[in-house]
């Protein structure tokens, strides 16, 4: 079995450790025998999405959240719509996140659109959120916990799709509605920035799975020794939850 | 209020050293919560130049290194070596060297400025020579984005009397940005050399874009993390013409050698700290002191006297074996240590302890950016503890870097972890690499032990 993974815009979208997101995949599925490819995906080189099984976006400064809005928008809406309909498996990080939203609302005159994956917008907003973050994530029939760190000022509003979770603790999409995160089919936006994937083993798992079956057919994934995934997943809970 | 402001600091400072606490920040802290003038006021006694250093890395070596050249031409220098390189830490440095009315006699001053806290600091200090080393991303979570620290730091200097000096790092490109349209002395510093070793490839290279017109960079050399001979291909932009250039440089394992050429005349220039990221470092220092008129003889020989601080490669022992601390507190920082630890040819023993406490920087996302990846391909690695409050996700780092998961021991308490790297270890080396305030748990078990010769 094979997987190729998208990363799209690597050299733009690469803040707080987003490169941990795409070792957690290679390692994981080194560690089970699944060959696995990385293709960079960047502005101009175009693509119908149909050689992606894992596309990945990660978080940008806002100068650059500019150009790949431009570049998502005016050249490849379509083709990434219709591979999200098709089931592609997809992980947005932060700034990433955002553009697969309906549009960032920076400043009055200011708007970024996005493609409209989700049924969602971004504002700015005054205050930065900023802290670690524990979540209840729910896809589908799946609860799990989910630990990471956001920082952000953009908040998220969601109208018809499901959030990734509920927040437990720290802010999530906007600070107000206690959702973390967004999906919809196979396709995931979360503020849980940077390296999300190596102490969150469900959530890199379900993604790797999700690939695989859209690909192969009824595949079931080989366990990993966790240990080390829970021990950190663990410490946090404790420390901040203090239980 | 002066008096009563640095009466208040200097209790302060006798209160920590009767407690043992460090008072590197806090006598100053209240001092400033009294009078929040005292910088302002405190630093008039300094006759001469104020020299101020900032930015992400260096700037604790290169800050150290102009005091010690300055100190060998016997000059009375004030410098917050400890590196509290914030307000308070600025006030107590200055409340520490006057006396009890508040009246402080120096020759010269020179101060290290956390890059975030410049914007507040230039106007009280309004140093006539300003030397900016670098811009890389470094604690994201508590500085927002690097574009608007730079934004702020040069918004300050603007602010700055027409006749100060800024000295600038021409192969950084966020650096050298700052140069554009600013309206005061502007000067540069670079390499002029064939040096890259693999640096270039470092998952850490963050800026590649001209700050003009948006298109890609292209470099001509790169040195280390973004830092090169760039320029762009639509704007013709590129990097500044350099008035301080460094040629012929060496790097072995006693120190780095190089000549430092400036208009047409060529320095020899060595230091006894290595690593390409000290050329600069070195090169800053000569540099802001040539502009100082300060002696060559004096320059070579204050290089000679220095000494790093705690943390920066520092030597040391433990149960009588030999062990090297060095400081990692971002990417570039712990890349470049490590790429230092691949020329060491013995079985290392690894304890890296990371804390997220407020200084370090509450997120250790950091971490996943560095290339740990490289080094434990090509480096023979005996044991690694894993330690800090965010042990166990330096441990999980370890993991899909590729050690083996039954080499890692996850030891939170750093005296715990210290204790069983040196009990693992027979003729290899060990290697300590704190994140910062790990560093001082580090340096007072050591101190406790007597083991910090």
């Amino acid at each position: 079995m094979k997987l190729t993974i998208g990363h799209m815009y690597p050299d733009l979208l690469n803040l707080y450790g987003d490169r941990g997101n795409i070792l957690t995949l290679i390692r994981r599925c080194e560690w089970r025998g699944i060959d696995i490819e990385v293709k960079s995906i960047t502005i101009d080189i175009n693509t119908n999405f149909t050689d992606i099984n894992i596309l990945f976006l990660g978080g940008g400064s806002d100068r650059e959240q500019k150009i790949v809005s431009d570049d998502l928008t005016l050249k490849r809406m379509k083709n990434f719509k219709s591979a999200v309909e098709d089931g592609m498996t997809v992980l947005s990080i932060c700034g990433g996140y955002q553009l697969l939203g309906k549009y960032y609302q920076i400043g009055t005159n200011n708007k970024l659109p996005g493609i409209g994956i989700f049924d969602a917008w971004t504002i700015a907003g005054n205050k930065r959120m900023i802290t670690n973050v524990i979540i209840e994530a729910k896809i589908n029939n799946l609860k799990f916990k989910m630990v990471g760190f956001e920082n952000h000022s953009g908040k998220t509003y969601l109208k018809n799709t499901k959030p990734l979770g509920n927040i437990i603790i720290g802010s999530g999409n906007n600070g107000e509605d206690h959702t973390e995160g967004a999906y919809y089919k196979n396709a995931f936006g979360t503020y849980l920035h940077g390296p999300v994937l190596p102490k969150n083993p469900e959530f890199a798992d379900y993604l790797i799975l999700t690939a695989l079956k859209r690909k192969y057919g009824n595949v079931v994934l080989q366990p990993l020794d966790d240990t080390f995934e829970y021990n950190t997943q663990n410490a946090i809970i404790k420390r901040f939850l203090k239980i | 209020m002066k008096f009563f402001s640095t009466e208040i600091g200097k209790f302060t400072v006798f209160a920590c050293k009767i407690t043992g606490k460090g008072g590197t920040s806090l006598p100053g802290k209240l001092a400033l919560k009294i009078n929040p003038k005292i910088i302002n006021e405190l630093i008039k006694g300094i006759k001469g130049d104020k020299i101020v250093i900032t930015g992400t890395n260096g700037k604790t070596t290169t800050s150290g290194l102009i005091a010690s050249i300055l100190k060998t031409t016997g000059k009375n220098v004030i410098h917050n070596r400890e590196g509290a390189n914030m307000s308070s830490g600025i006030a107590t440095v200055l409340i520490k060297n006057s006396n009890i009315y508040g009246k402080l006699k120096a020759d010269i001053g020179v101060f290290e400025i956390d890059e975030a806290n410049m914007p507040l600091l230039l106007d009280d200090i309004k140093p006539n020579i300003v030397v900016i080393t670098n811009f890389f991303r470094d604690q994201l979570d508590r500085y927002g984005e690097l574009d608007t620290t730079i934004k702020k730091v040069k918004e300050s200097l603007n602010k700055l009397s027409k006749d100060s000096i800024v000295l600038l790092n021409a192969d950084e490109p966020f650096t050298a940005a700052i140069g554009d349209d600013l309206k005061l002395k502007v000067m540069y510093y670079g390499i002029n050399d064939h040096i890259n070793r693999g640096y270039g490839l470092s998952p850490s290279f963050e800026q590649k874009y001209c700050p003009s017109c948006g298109d890609k960079y292209i470099y001509k050399e790169v040195f280390y993390g973004q830092l090169g001979d760039y320029y762009c291909p639509s704007c013709g932009k590129k990097r500044p013409k350099l008035d301080f250039s460094a040629l012929n440089i060496d790097i072995n394992e006693d120190g780095i050698s190089f000549d430092l050429k400036y208009k047409d005349r060529l320095f020899k220039i060595k230091s006894h700290l290595f690593g390409i990221y000290n050329i600069y470092n070195v090169m800053a220092a000569v540099t802001a002191n040539l502009l100082l008129n300060t002696n060559i003889n004096d320059i070579i020989n204050g290089l000679d006297n220095y000494k790093p601080i705690a943390g920066r490669l520092q030597k040391t022992t433990l149960n009588g074996k030999k062990a090297i601390i060095n400081l990692i507190k971002n990417p570039i920082g712990f890349d470049s240590t490590l790429s230092m630890l691949k020329e060491i040819k013995r079985p290392l023993n690894l304890v890296i302890a990371i804390n997220d406490n407020y200084a370090d920087g509450r997120d250790v996302s950091w971490l996943w950016d560095v290339n740990i990846e490289d080094f434990v391909v090509n480096s023979k690695i005996n044991s690694v503890v894993a330690s800090g409050l965010r042990a166990e996700d330096m441990a999980l780092r370890l993991k899909y870097a590729g050690i083996d998961a039954k080499k890692i021991e996850v030891i939170n308490s750093i005296e715990k972890a210290l204790d069983y790297i040196s009990s693992v270890t027979k003729d290899e080396l060990i290697i300590i690499l704190p994140n910062y305030t790990s560093l001082h748990e580090v340096n007072t078990f050591l101190k406790l032990r007597g083991d910090d010769k």
